[in-house]
């Protein structure tokens, strides 16, 4: 594992290559969590990513045996699921659906506060944020996922989304710049109405 | 109201510096100005908050999955020749009916209509397709006949 966000020893995937159910199982459910937040900060829907997590994990299950170990295990699972998020993305226009940004805001914005005792402390920052965040153009929200929220370097999440490291820090800057910009116009107050 | 003119800058800052632990101008200053380290605290919580939505997820049995992977036969796909086979067939149509055409050269006969008669041109029709699917539209030799082709959209 080079890309650092899941820590998949060898041989495990050796083991579950082999066909080793146990170890296939424990493949699963190394990768589900990772997948899953892939898929959601791609399509932006709880729904949606339930549905390609699953899609991208019986693939994983099915394919494993023909994955090439010279390739990067999580570069190999993160182009399924890109490639299957694209699909659903397609599928999305074909149907004429609505944008993304409202359902990823209610997905990361719940009526219920995770903790009402911060409510009140953290409310209109975490809303002003997670509103810009759901904003930004795909790519910018994956690289800001990866980078800013999960603390990859810029070479790992570059390996990971098969671009060169000076794009993922050329989409960060924008990704941080756009979100600055949708805050200070939407949410002035969240910094005390600085400008 | 804020007064600090770097209040700003915080949200486009590194979370190193937001938390004051780099050595850049703005996390010293972040270290220093009490206004800015309530926002860059409010800030990184509020960042710890949208990682903490993103990582959420529901209960999940990879066990049942594995099972059903590998006993559940895979599913067909909706297609079933490569998406540029309605294409090549699509040209290869157009090519035959164009080459008698190209045959008959200038001076050919007419096809249809009075000798002399001048050709009418006619409008190209106006087609629609569902959605999912696509569709060719292929002029023929007799201006009368037009041939509209609909053959299943890129999935």
């Amino acid at each position: 594992m080079t890309a650092g966000c899941i820590d998949i020893p060898a041989e495990l995937i050796d083991r579950a290559r082999g066909g080793d159910r146990v170890a296939l199982t424990k493949l699963t459910e190394l990768a589900y969590p990772r997948v899953r937040r892939w898929a959601l900060v791609q399509l932006g829907s709880e729904s949606d990513a339930d549905d390609l997590t699953q899609d991208v994990l019986i693939k994983m299950i099915r394919k494993v045996h023909a994955f090439r170990g010279d390739a990067d295990f999580e570069t190999w699972l993160y182009s399924l699921t890109r490639n299957g998020a694209r699909d659903v993305h397609r599928a999305r226009r074909r149907r004429g659906a609505a944008e993304e940004h409202p359902r990823l805001v209610a997905t990361l914005t719940p009526d219920a506060p995770p903790d009402p005792d911060r409510a009140v402390e953290l409310g209109e920052a975490r809303r002003a944020l997670m509103d810009a965040f759901a904003r930004l153009p795909t790519r910018q929200r994956e690289v800001y996922d990866l980078v800013e929220l999960q603390g990859l370097s810029a070479g790992n999440a570059a390996e990971l989304l098969g671009i060169a490291p000076v794009s993922v820090r050329a989409h960060l800057f924008k990704a941080r710049r756009s979100m600055r910009a949708i805050i200070l116009r939407e949410h002035a107050g969240v910094l005390g109405g600085s400008t | 109201m804020s007064t600090c003119p770097r209040h700003a800058l915080l949200l486009e800052a590194d979370p190193l510096e937001l938390a004051g632990k780099s050595d850049s101008e703005l996390a010293r200053h972040v270290a220093v100005c009490a206004e800015c380290a309530a926002a860059a605290a409010a800030i990184l919580a509020a960042r710890r908050e949208l990682d903490r939505a993103l990582s959420t997820r529901p209960d999940f049995d990879p066990a049942a999955l594995v099972t059903s992977a590998l006993e559940a036969p895979p599913a067909r796909k909706g297609r079933t020749v490569p998406r540029w086979v309605p294409l090549l067939a699509a040209a290869a149509m157009a090519g035959l009916l164009l080459v008698p055409r190209i045959d008959r050269g200038p001076a050919g006969p007419a096809t249809s209509g009075p000798a002399g008669a001048p050709m009418l041109a006619l409008p190209p029709p106006d087609v629609g397709a569902p959605a999912g699917t696509d569709f060719a539209v292929l002029g023929t030799d007799d201006p009368d006949i037009t041939v509209i082709w609909l053959f299943q959209g890129d999935e």
